[in-house]
């Protein structure tokens, strides 16, 4: 039973790093200079552990604060954090096990009570976030995603998608679901993404990608990529839908998904990994050119530094650094990377926190 | 400082108690003891002299768990020194242990002489068995000193050996102990024993106990400023276990013990408190559990003596979540058959050889099972010389592994010699001071799981190795009519785990892998003393106290080296006082456990506060004819501190028990 238990634990841990691609930014991208005053690490913390913690980065003092969250509520968050959003005053988190949205202002204070949906009995766990026209998105993992307005923070509306939805983002006034179906592991994953009107908020239709969709990006050109994570390397795709006429085509070069950051300044960063027979993880970054969709390396990182299970990448839009957080142990503090565009380190601190899964960054 | 000053505070509080100390886990002779056994008689060739011993050997019978009040396996292991107990609460929370910070899995736990096994997790939930049942608990920590055992026990860092007992009549051709215990949050539980000698040769015993609870404990934390006041929920249990003996004894041609074991579990795992997330878990758990087995033993002339045995066990589990739509069972089996041949060609020199075989499989209806059946075959040579000043045991262990799978790889055979070497001595004759040292290098396969599950398993793992060390001094001393006895025993240990096996993060998944290095050192105190007060007035008491600092020294470069390892207390203890007298017969016991951590990184974010959980207990047994009725109340967590043993999983606060227990 122990066993069992761990086991599970375990299982349901790998699921969760799974999910925990990156940031799903959809933030309306201002054309006016944006200037980034600092970032905001979620960490995920380990399941079942309520250690999710929120670090914050100082740009102008180079400053790490650790548990901002706990220091500012004087509470923990909770348990497994998954996505975090900046959108307009507020940072929302996607705090999955325990089943709720918490919000909080740029500060990190709390606003309002966090929002937590229930059905038959058991509270819905969020899992990642989209924003667009006043109004927040957020894939729950039982199968739906929710309208938040973002004034009364209140869930107005529920659609149903499909099995064990991941990532979301907007393209042409349409929500693009990632629907994993990952906890069908292994043979029955879902391999469709929900197409969802933002105007009625209705389902449009259901395209059919590759396996275990889990990664969803936009790029200014209203390209969509998914991203299908398929473990036997057999399976997965990195594909384009063209949000014009919902057509998908796969992007060579890509076994499999793997991790993808957001599309910042025409480039799309993805991670993979590869094993040997010994289970030895080997991670390429690969960069890809969302204008033309053309990979341009499968090396960014060049100066030699090694990771070992990146949990996030996530791209700062002023100065293109990116940044990477990594998870040498399950139970230990992560570490962040950041990396200057040609892929060199320029800086490597103690994340605060088990996990990180998602950067922000603040704009002033 | 805060630890610091926490380490001087247990250390004060410490040292004021162990003087006048605690429980008995030890009883010096069966002569002392007898008196205080009311229901059950230790025949004097089952309890082993923890003094007298080379390794650390501790003892704990069923007239001490009787006399404390203690309701359950798990505390009664919680009172041992060098153990640590994982408990995740309530009736139905899972239940392991650990020696000397080794892990669960390096811990054997047999049942009348069998190893219990979990070919895929590896380790024995304690929890299942009852107390009302078992006649003996022994923790050895190394290699025990009976040679004459079957191989599969050697093969274990330390074993937690469990024994029920052949019934000893008297009078009358049957006995039977019926007995209802009721208590907190739904708690009931009824059980029976009945023995009946059927003639000189063949007698039986039957024994069946039913229990079921709500376990919806209320408990309290504090997240931050706030202060959470909730109660467990999806915790309950049901459970029915029965017991079937037959014992032979044909004299000269040697005595037979046939036992079949039924359990059959049925509980909610309330999981982790998450925190905002107070809705019930739906996980639930079922468990089903047969074996039967058959014990033969005879000592032949010229001094040797044999025993066989064999076994058949089937275990099934089903694990269910419909918040994931996740059912997995799994079904196990184990064919086992052991032989020992025990030569004594002097008093002072025994020599004995063991085999043991067994096969086991899985099946589980994951789409990728791959249906591992695995043979072991153990054999261990050992030589004993025991004389009255000096006893040394050395012991050869030879283990080959081969696998089978349906589909997918096949780890590599495994062949390894596992050597042990253990002395007692005593250095001054006269005295009753003796001296230990041991050492025993053994290691564990790796377990179903970690080779075979979904994505996570790796059939490339090696073995995971332990390496221990031992020295120790034990004293007794009787003295007179009044202090009766004292004993005493002062271990002092280093030991070392290699090729240990953890999950390590990948870009995905978490992956298996033979990386982690583990260091420990401590020391394990243990003291009991019986005096007695006037006629029918007799207090024990008994205590022990362990330090431990076991490190993870894997890697240098990473933010836990050498930091504690999780779920183990630098600082740990126990102790009882009870006092029988023709009134109430009282007892306070209380277990005392540092800080811990949990996870490895030694952060103010993972540390565990330690506890002090305090036990009453009081007994009034009446004679009515020749049949005892005896009234027990007792109080758990006294002080209904609230406390954790693994994060997250409350214990229950102050909760009551009652039971009547009737023997004819």
């Amino acid at each position: 039973m122990l066993l069992k238990k761990l086991s599970l634990s375990v299982f349901v841990l790998s699921l969760f790093t799974i999910v925990l691609t990156s940031c799903s930014d959809d933030d309306p991208i201002n054309e006016a200079p944006v200037v980034t005053t600092g970032a905001y690490i979620l960490n995920s913390g380990t399941w079942g552990a309520n250690n999710t913690t929120l670090t914050y980065y100082d740009f102008t003092t180079s400053n790490v604060t650790n548990n901002v969250y706990f220091t500012q509520n004087g509470r923990v968050m909770g348990d497994t954090g998954n996505d975090m959003l900046i959108y307009g005053s507020k940072i929302y988190y996607a705090v999955a096990i325990s089943g709720k949205i918490a919000v909080t202002d740029k500060d990190g204070v709390s606003i309002g009570e966090d929002i937590q949906s229930v059905e038959d009995g058991i509270a819905q766990q969020p899992r990642h976030f989209a924003a667009f026209e006043g109004k927040v998105y957020v894939t729950f993992y039982d199968g739906y995603l929710a309208c938040i307005d973002t004034v009364s923070l209140a869930i107005e509306k529920k659609v149903k998608v499909g099995r064990d939805p991941e990532q979301v983002a907007v393209a042409n006034r349409k929500l693009y679901v990632a629907n994993s179906g990952g906890m069908a592991y292994p043979v029955n994953y879902d391999k469709t993404v929900s197409v969802i009107s933002v105007d009625n908020f209705s389902l449009l239709k259901t395209l059919e990608v590759a396996p275990n969709p889990i990664g969803v990006k936009v790029d200014d050109q209203g390209d969509v990529y998914v991203a299908s994570v398929d473990y036997n390397g057999n399976d997965g795709a990195l594909q384009k839908i063209d949000s014009k006429t919902d057509a998908i085509t796969v992007i060579p070069g890509f076994k499999y998904g793997g991790k993808l950051s957001p599309v910042s300044n025409g480039k799309m960063y993805v991670i993979q990994a590869a094993y040997d027979e010994n289970w030895n993880a080997v991670n390429s970054y690969f960069v890809v050119d969302t204008k033309n969709e053309k990979l341009l390396t499968d090396q960014f990182i060049t100066d030699g530094t090694t990771l070992t299970a990146p949990g996030c990448i996530d791209v700062e839009p002023v100065s293109g650094n990116v940044y990477i957080g990594d998870s040498p142990t399950y139970t230990g503090n992560g570490d962040l990377y950041i990396f200057s565009p040609a892929g060199k380190l320029l800086k490597k601190f103690d994340a605060g926190g088990v996990n990180p899964v998602k950067v922000c960054f603040v704009e002033k | 400082m805060w630890t610091d000053l926490r380490k001087f505070i247990y250390f004060i509080v410490l040292l004021c108690l162990l003087p006048f100390g605690m429980e008995a886990q030890e009883h010096v002779t069966d002569t002392l003891s007898g008196g205080s056994l009311n229901e059950v008689r230790v025949s004097a060739s089952l309890r082993p002299s923890a003094t007298r011993s080379t390794v650390p050997l501790q003892v704990m019978d069923a007239g001490t768990v009787d006399r404390l009040g203690i309701q359950s396996l798990s505390d009664a292991v919680r009172h041992f020194s060098g153990v640590t107990v994982k408990d995740y609460g309530g009736l139905g929370g899972i239940k392991t242990v650990s020696i000397r910070s080794m892990g669960a899995s390096h811990t054997a736990v047999s049942y009348d002489g069998v190893t219990l096994s979990d070919a895929r997790s590896g380790q024995v939930d304690i929890g299942r068995f009852s107390l009302d049942n078992l006649s003996l608990i022994t923790l050895s920590i190394g290699q025990g000193d009976d040679i004459f055992q079957p191989a599969r026990i050697m093969a274990s860092a330390g074993s937690l050996n469990l024994k029920t007992n052949p019934p000893i009549f008297k009078d009358t051709n049957y006995l039977g102990i019926i007995q209802v215990k009721t208590g907190s949050f739904g708690f009931v539980n009824p059980s029976l024993q009945y023995s009946q000698k059927f003639n000189d040769v063949f007698s039986a015993a039957v024994f069946g106990n039913w229990q079921r609870t709500d376990g919806d404990y209320p408990f309290t934390f504090k997240n931050g400023n706030e202060t959470v006041h909730e109660k467990r929920k999806n915790s309950d249990l049901k459970s029915l276990n029965g017991e079937l003996n037959l014992y032979g004894n044909f004299r000269k041609n040697g005595r037979v013990n046939i036992k079949a074991y039924y359990y059959d579990s049925e509980r909610g795992l309330p999981g982790a408190v998450i925190i905002d997330n107070y809705y019930p878990s739906r996980e639930q758990l079922k468990d089903r559990n047969f074996f039967a087995q058959l014990h033969y033993e005879n000592l032949l002339s010229h001094g040797i003596s044999i025993r066989g045995q064999m076994k058949y066990n089937y275990a099934y589990t089903d694990y269910t979540n419909p918040v994931y739509n996740q059912e997995d069972e799994y079904r196990q089996n184990e064919y086992y058959i052991s032989g020992c041949l025990l030569y004594t060609p002097f008093d002072a020199l025994s020599v004995s050889f063991a085999e043991d075989a067994y096969i086991n499989t899985l099946w589980n209806n994951f789409p990728d099972c791959q249906f591992p059946e695995r043979f072991s075959s153990l054999t261990a040579l050992s030589v004993k010389y025991d004389h009255s000043r000096l006893t040394v045991i050395g012991n050869l262990l030879g283990t080959f592994i081969t696998e089978n799978v349906d589909n997918g790889t096949t780890p590599a055979d495994r062949k390894k010699i596992s050597p042990s070497v253990s002395a007692s001595y005593l250095p001054f004759a006269g005295t009753n001071l003796r001296m230990r040292a041991s050492y025993k290098n053994v290691f564990r396969v790796p377990t179903f799981n970690e080779l075979y599950y979904y994505r996570i398993g790796n059939t490339n793992l090696k073995p995971e190795n332990t390496i221990q060390y031992n020295l120790g001094l034990t004293w007794i001393g009787s003295f007179n009519e009044t202090f009766r006895y004292l004993t005493a025993s002062v271990d002092a240990y280093y030991n070392k785990v290699q090729d240990k096996i953890i999950a390590i993060p990948t870009l995905f998944l978490p992956k298996m892998m033979n990386v982690g290095k583990v260091e420990a050192r401590g020391i394990d105190v243990n003291l009991s003393a019986k005096i007695r007060l006037k006629k029918h007035w007799e207090m024990t008491v008994s205590g022990n106290y362990s330090y431990q600092k076991a490190i993870d020294i894997t890697d240098e470069s990473s933010k836990q080296y050498k930091d504690q390892i999780p779920y183990t207390p630098e600082h740990s203890g126990s102790g009882a006082v009870s006092l029988e007298n023709p009134w109430v017969n009282i007892s306070y016991s209380f277990i005392l456990t540092g800080l811990r951590y949990s996870f490895s990184q030694n952060i103010p974010e993972n540390r565990i506060d330690g506890y002090y959980d305090q036990n009453i207990s009081l007994n009034k047994t009446v004679k009515i004819r020749k049949m005892n009725l005896k009234i027990q109340g007792d109080v758990l967590n006294l002080a209904d501190q609230s406390y954790e043993i693994i994060k997250w999983y409350p214990m229950p606060g102050r909760s009551y028990r009652l039971s009547l227990k009737w023997s004819f």
